[in-house]
């Protein structure tokens, strides 16, 4: 089912961060949703997976349970390698029976096979995103919802952290990523949000949003 | 080396630490005699120094490192901070400041209630440190000059307590800077229970602790309510560190150094950091005690001396490797 968001209002110190915005986030698609700074974008997404509530207008179609949410900047957990970082994803996943074979075959998907056994604090901030997507797929949950993943990353990185993005949705995963990479996201997502002051300019499909079009929308 | 190997070769550490404790000492006896004192029926004196003061000292100083390493532990993981000590973080020194005010005659109460009132008062410490992680969100580099800040300060305070209680400086000495000189089968009691009772507590509930390592966020996304668990096990830490003090005195390091060691040696998984994090926790601080009383012998020096000269080294190069 789409996660369906109508008119959501969220008003901070008489200050409207979301002014009614409505939009849908489709099924086994890959959305992205993008915007200048202070958008409202983190604001938007932290109401559907339900660390904020106190809004007005609602969101249906949402089980928070199956939505596995990746927020901003997370610190590195200490002492922990990748690998036992990405296996603590299967903690409540009790559906996966052998769970190293399907750990080895994320880890591999995700191209950080290689450096699984190196400690989670030495290793490159694209790499870091790579863990926590594995770490994200191994919870078995429906939704994935990235916050801005590679923000400090150089754009090469991003060309094949995209396309694993879509690879990934590919494989039946419903993908809400928050970015600033208007290039990346019309290149490989499904479905565009554009927000700007905390309202939304564009929502649908990424063929309908012409660049032009989109360049005077996120400016 | 495979885990079986390692933990017999702790194993064996321990049992040649037992030796030492037995064998060596300022009043020295043929091997033959000291036999005779711990399985001879006759109330001779070396029957009485074993059984009284060696072998009650040997007992309580392992348990007491157990305690420590297990509480280090549970701060580790549950602050995230590769820095956390409880009695560098002032736990340990709050229950020095109830036992000093017990021995300076400002508390006047009887066994068993000295050692609850010790627990109670690291308690109120380990709530403190709680409430500095959840609400303010602290950093662990910051949440470790906080806990250093308040270890001073608890020990600032139970130095001036034992000092306006005018007792003997060898008495300071053993409740700020460690000692098991005055170690008895009664000490060991109330450790062992309370040790066991804990460490029961933490390795049933070990897995759960897994999560709480990836942050709030994370680990609620896992199921885990995280200010709840790192409550509870910093209560938990908070007990077993007043149990060390109460044994031994405010031992630094021991609870900082022991964790690391374990991870290395055994990995990350919570069950298998906890048992090592135990066993390692023993061994330091029997290790210690050993230097401590044979170093100088007949003079005995402070425990918390021996282990600080392993920890201090090992924090600082600890902290060169926090970003």
């Amino acid at each position: 089912m789409n996660i369906e968001i109508k008119e959501i209002s969220i008003q901070i110190n008489e200050t409207m961060i979301l002014d009614k915005v409505s939009c849908n986030i489709s099924n086994d698609e890959f959305t992205c949703l993008v915007g200048p700074n202070g958008s409202g974008k983190s604001t938007l997404v932290k109401s559907i997976v339900g660390e904020i509530t106190d809004y007005q207008g609602t969101i249906s179609n949402v089980d928070v349970t199956e939505i596995c949410y990746l927020p901003q900047d997370i610190e590195d957990p200490p002492f922990l390698t990748v690998e036992e970082i990405c296996k603590l994803g299967f903690y409540k996943n009790s559906n996966e029976v052998d769970k190293d074979v399907v750990l080895e075959s994320l880890l591999d998907t995700c191209g950080i096979s290689s450096i699984s056994k190196s400690s989670f604090t030495d290793i490159s901030t694209g790499e870091k995103q790579r863990a926590w997507l594995v770490f994200a797929l191994a919870q078995g949950k429906d939704v994935i919802i990235m916050d801005e993943p590679l923000s400090s990353i150089d754009s090469d990185s991003r060309e094949t952290f995209y396309s694993l993005l879509k690879d990934i949705c590919d494989m039946g995963k419903t993908l809400l990523v928050i970015t600033h990479d208007i290039d990346m996201a019309r290149k490989y997502s499904d479905s565009l949000i554009v927000l700007s002051k905390g309202r939304v300019s564009f929502s649908g499909p990424t063929t309908e949003l012409t660049k032009n079009k989109m360049n005077k929308l996120v400016d | 080396m495979t885990y079986a190997l390692r933990y017999s070769t702790l194993g064996v550490i321990i049992f040649a630490l037992i030796l030492a404790g037995l064998f060596m000492g300022p009043s020295n006896y043929g091997f033959k005699d000291a036999i005779n004192g711990i399985f001879g029926s006759e109330d001779t004196v070396v029957n009485t120094i074993m059984w009284n003061i060696r072998i009650p000292r040997i007992a309580v100083s392992f348990v007491v490192g157990a305690c420590l390493g297990l509480a280090g532990a549970l701060i580790q993981l549950s602050s995230r901070s590769p820095l956390g000590d409880p009695n560098l973080f002032g736990i340990g020194g709050a229950a020095a400041i109830f036992l000093a005010c017990s021995a300076a005659g400002l508390i006047t109460t009887q066994e068993p209630l000295i050692f609850i009132g010790a627990i109670g008062f690291s308690i109120v410490v380990s709530i403190i440190l709680v409430r500095l992680i959840s609400e303010r969100n602290l950093t662990p580099t910051r949440l470790a000059i906080m806990g250093i800040a308040l270890g001073a300060l608890t020990i600032a305070i139970s130095t001036a307590v034992i000092s306006h209680g005018s007792i003997f400086s060898i008495q300071v000495l053993g409740l700020v800077a460690g000692s098991f000189a005055y170690s008895n089968w009664t000490i060991f009691y109330y450790v062992l229970i309370t040790f066991v009772i804990c460490s029961t507590i933490a390795l049933v509930l070990s897995r759960q602790f897994q999560p709480i390592i990836l942050g709030d966020t994370l680990s609620k996304s896992l199921g885990v309510n995280p200010n709840r668990l790192r409550l509870f096990s910093m209560i938990l830490a908070g007990i077993l560190t007043a149990a060390s003090v109460y044994g031994g005195g405010i031992i630094g390091f021991v609870g900082l150094i022991s964790p690391h060691i374990s991870r290395r040696l055994f990995g990350n998984v919570p069950v298998q950091l906890f048992i090592g994090s135990i066993i390692t926790g023993g061994i330091l601080t029997m290790l210690s005690d050993q230097f401590a009383r044979l170093l100088f012998s007949p003079t005995e020096l402070p425990v918390g001396m021996a282990t600080t000269v392993i920890g201090a080294p090992l924090m600082m190069y600890l902290a060169l490797r926090i970003r």
